[in-house]
């Protein structure tokens, strides 16, 4: 079982996984969406609106998007690409169960694509009220999305997580 | 049978129904209470989260209007539906429909992220649109009540144990058998 490989090969788990890692810092660092209006210009980042509702009170709120939305995101994937990474890095089997039962639970609770897709309806609706324009990061965090969702799909958790625990019924599921 | 397997199904059907409850009783100030407050050129509006899809339906976004209502009314009102649905299932013990019960667990599963395309939307809105006299956007306590609520559905569907709901409880489906 340890040997088996995913649809995409063996290595694309760790691929995909890099690849958001890459994006994910420009994606973090570059704006997201400018906004003027009457000269005056608003520069959006991923963490702004956090920022926001953490100064007006609202910190669980902010605490929830920021894990939601940047945080387990990229937690995940360098909890895959740790999994895939070659053998001579890799930690010993029992860390690798740790790391394999996290990865399930920050699935759970990552949702970039959410994410994405508020930014797309966002855009839309400002549309009628102010002059907007898509930044960098916002194409760089949607790569990211993309490579966490092929990095998911390709990679196999069952390998690390023994048979009879919980976990590995819910794996199981039929989908 | 496994012995463990009776403990497991009270535990989480207790937690399930617990954390479901919870979730029902937090949509009501979800969907009562304002969600954002918009100021465009000295005009106020407050929105619900109704109110905001059917006023991006009346300004034709008709798709975006059906989006906001799928992911905030319809899928959380489904996924609480659904896991009532399983609840009861796995109380009355019949194990007739193990195989679509399961499935519609996954599904549950699976859509329930989606509701936080509101949370996402109105903290990107409210950080975004700060433009002082001309437009702003503030958060309303009804986002923090519908978040609330989302995460609580979430964690109901993370307690709910799907084994429960098969007649041998130790064993998977065998179709979705570890690959």
């Amino acid at each position: 079982m340890m040997a088996k490989e995913s649809r995409s090969g063996s290595a694309a788990p760790l691929v995909f996984s890099l690849t958001g890692l890459i994006l994910a810092v420009p994606a973090l660092l570059l704006p997201l969406i400018s906004a003027g209006k009457f000269g005056d210009e608003r520069v959006s980042l991923l963490f702004t609106g956090v920022a926001y509702l953490w100064e007006n009170g609202m910190r669980l709120l902010a605490c929830l998007v920021l894990l939601c939305g940047a945080v387990l995101p990229v937690a995940l994937l360098a909890t895959v690409a740790i999994l895939h990474a070659p053998d001579r890095i890799r930690w010993h089997i029992s860390n690798m169960r740790f790391l394999s039962h996290a990865a399930r639970i920050m699935e759970r609770w990552a949702f970039p694509e959410v994410q994405v897709l508020a930014v797309l309806v966002a855009l839309m609706k400002m549309g009628s009220v102010v002059d907007v324009s898509i930044g960098p990061g916002f194409w760089c965090y949607c790569g990211m999305a993309l490579s966490l969702v092929l990095a998911q799909r390709s990679f196999d958790y069952d390998p690390y997580i023994p048979l009879a625990s919980p976990s590995a019924a819910r794996i199981a599921a039929p989908t | 049978m496994n012995r463990y397997f009776p403990a497991v199904r009270l535990r989480s059907n207790s937690v399930a129904s617990a954390l479901a409850v919870a979730a029902a009783i937090m949509l009501v100030p979800a969907n009562l209470l304002p969600v954002l407050d918009t100021e465009t050129s000295g005009r106020n509006r407050s929105d619900t989260i109704f109110s905001g899809a059917v006023e991006l339906w009346h300004h034709g976004l008709w798709v975006l209007a059906l989006i906001v209502f799928t992911a905030s009314i319809l899928i959380p009102v489904f996924k609480l539906a659904g896991l009532g649905w399983l609840l009861v299932s796995a109380k009355r013990g019949g194990h007739a429909d193990s195989r679509r019960l399961t499935r519609l667990y996954a599904a549950l599963d699976f859509i329930g992220r989606w509701s936080m395309l509101d949370v996402f939307l109105a903290t990107f809105l409210a950080g975004l649109v700060q433009f002082g006299e001309l437009s702003t956007v503030e958060p309303r306590s009804g986002i923090v009540a519908f978040a609330a609520a989302v995460v609580l559905t979430v964690l109901a569907t993370q307690a709910f144990d799907p084994r429960i709901l098969w007649p041998d409880h130790g064993h998977t489906p065998s179709h979705a058998s570890p690959r």
